[in-house]
């Protein structure tokens, strides 16, 4: 019965995902959401010349829009471009641009491109991939094609949000916490924005998620005796996470200190020792077969990707750190929670400031939560310790990662904000974890499902501030 | 005052400056919405956020994705908050 109720959770979660994500698709313009039209530019290239990424030419590369993109593409935008804000003068709901576009769908010359768009330094997984739900609407117009890509994207957030609710469900062994947690996933404005968008954040993101949870798999049985089932997982998905994003980089840590506990926990015996081998030899073939597949890195990218800059370093790291200003920090908690279309519009300052407020409190229930599991070690506790250490573990380490990305960035290609909030999404479900069994600890059981409800009003009611942020200023200005 | 009592008042106050946090979302919530109302001819809002798009995102199919969505989260939240005053309550005794 206790096992029916998970998978009525889980059905709920994902009712709640697909719902949300068809209205939020809906509701941001085609191609506003950072970045869409080289997204969409390197899968049409996919789709329509070859399943690997193109070869990099040797012309800077356009951050927005290829001048080389296929013509429906730069129809599409300059169509997007126009109907914004006061760009609207009709009352009608379809306007001329639609029947154009849908035209143009019928030349097979309109979708020729060359692919030299920025997405093409990213590894292609999620790009092939992409090209699923694009063939299979080949024959409409550009305008169809770009949001059956954004479905395929909200595929893998609601896998993100399922993952996510047995990432809280493994570690505080509460439901109601861990369907808020969840609600978080499925509702946090930029996860929200993120899983719905022609990109490959939303695939590296619920990866990361499947990652996460597979580690957590691993890490509630007995250190000696890995689960080879699991190890396979972690070996593909890791591979697969790797040929997505780089910040997937943030959850490897993780399986390395799996890995380490397996081998001190069994000592020289054989059938660990054959279900590591068999882990890594999963993600070695993976790895193979995805890049064979899917990418033709160009020998400058990969040249620029390998070669480490001589003043990177542990110790410029630590400088780095030692030297980070309280403005980068407000940066990545900006960019982490509200960004919308193309970083022109953000959060507004009230909701910053009472994201802000709302981040104090929990804080302080931190460090609640720390002064009870330290001063009450007997108190009967509804969460696992390992889970919940991991989970702080990998969280931290996904903010090191990306404090690192962006010491890199300025060292070695002098970029300052190379890298944003949303990076960290990749560790949500590990911070969401840690944050749910802090909230959990702070009251006693007969309060936590009440806990839950109010935590979940305040995330409901945060997302639908970011829509209105959005409709207010793609639709009225 | 035994353990549980204790715990219990600690565990209340948690749940009030929660609810405080979710107050002041409420308030920037529909500061803005007003906002938007004022600025805003909802026909003519409708009519905008159906062009460019295909026929199943157009309005109503547009508005009718956020009325279940609400509706089914809303019914998540109430069920929440109704086990949640019935587990508060209950008489551990």
């Amino acid at each position: 019965m206790k096992r029916h109720l998970d998978l009525v959770l889980v059905v709920l979660v994902v009712s709640i995902s697909i719902l949300r994500g068809l209205f939020w698709i809906g509701v941001y313009p085609a191609l506003k959401i950072a970045d869409e039209p080289s997204h969409f530019d390197d899968i049409q290239y996919r789709a329509e010349h070859a399943l690997r990424a193109p070869r990099a030419g040797d012309k800077v590369i356009n951050p927005v829009l290829s001048p080389t993109a296929s013509r429906e593409l730069s129809t599409l935008w300059a169509a997007t471009q126009h109907l914004w804000q006061a760009g609207f003068t009709t009352r009608r709901h379809a306007v001329p641009e639609e029947r154009t576009l849908r035209d143009m769908a019928s030349d097979p010359g309109s979708r020729v491109t060359n692919g030299q768009s920025s997405a093409i330094v990213y590894p292609g997984f999620a790009y092939t991939v992409a090209t699923i739900p694009y063939l299979l609407f080949s024959r409409a117009s550009v305008l169809v094609r770009v949001l059956a890509v954004r479905v395929a994207s909200l595929a893998w957030g609601t896998l993100f949000a399922v993952c996510t609710f047995f990432a809280v469900r493994w570690t505080a062994r509460d439901r109601s916490l861990a369907l808020v947690g969840a609600l978080f996933a499925i509702f946090q404005p930029l996860a929200a924005q993120q899983t719905v968008a022609v990109n490959n954040d939303a695939a590296v993101i619920a990866l990361c998620a499947l990652l996460f949870v597979g580690q957590l798999a691993l890490l509630r049985r007995p250190a000696d005796t890995p689960s080879r089932g699991w190890l396979i997982l972690l070996g593909c998905v890791t591979a697969l996470a790797l040929d997505t994003k780089p910040q997937a980089w943030a959850l490897v840590p993780g399986t390395m200190l799996l890995v380490l506990r397996a081998l001190l926990a069994s000592g020289r015996r054989r059938s660990t020792q054959v279900a590591l081998a068999v882990g890594v030899a999963s993600f070695i073939v993976m790895r193979v077969l995805v890049h064979l597949i899917c990418d033709r890195m160009a020998p400058g990218i990969a040249a620029a990707s390998v070669v480490a800059h001589p003043s990177i370093g542990p110790l410029g790291f630590a400088k780095f750190l030692w030297d980070l200003d309280d403005k980068f920090i407000d940066y990545l908690f900006s960019t982490g929670w509200g960004s919308f279309c193309w970083l022109d519009v953000h959060l507004s300052s009230a909701w910053q400031d009472d994201l802000h407020s709302a981040a104090l409190v929990l804080w302080i229930a931190c460090g609640i939560a720390a002064a009870i599991a330290w001063l009450f070690p007997d108190t009967r506790r509804f969460w696992d310790p390992g889970p919940v250490a991991f989970s702080f573990f990998t969280a931290a380490t996904g903010f090191m990662v990306i404090l690192f990305a962006e010491y890199y960035a300025r060292t070695y290609f002098l970029a300052v904000r190379a890298v944003q909030g949303r990076a960290l999404l990749v560790v949500l479900p590990a911070a969401t974890a840690f944050f749910a069994t802090v909230l959990g600890t702070i009251v006693p059981a007969r309060l936590r499902t009440l806990l839950a409800a109010i935590v979940a009003i305040g995330i409901v009611l945060l997302a639908a501030g970011s829509l209105v942020t959005v409709v207010a200023y793609e639709y009225v200005g | 005052m035994s353990a549980e009592n204790r715990a219990l008042r600690w565990g209340l106050l948690s749940l009030f400056v929660a609810a405080l946090c979710v107050v002041r979302f409420l308030r920037t919530f529909l500061d803005e919405l007003v906002k938007l109302r004022i600025k805003a001819d909802v026909s003519l809002l409708a009519a905008r956020m159906s062009q460019l798009k295909p026929l199943a995102w157009k309005t109503p199919a547009l508005f009718a994705y956020g009325i279940v969505t609400l509706l089914l989260v809303g019914a998540t939240i109430v069920g929440l908050l109704v086990i949640g005053v019935r587990d508060a309550l209950r008489d551990d005794g």
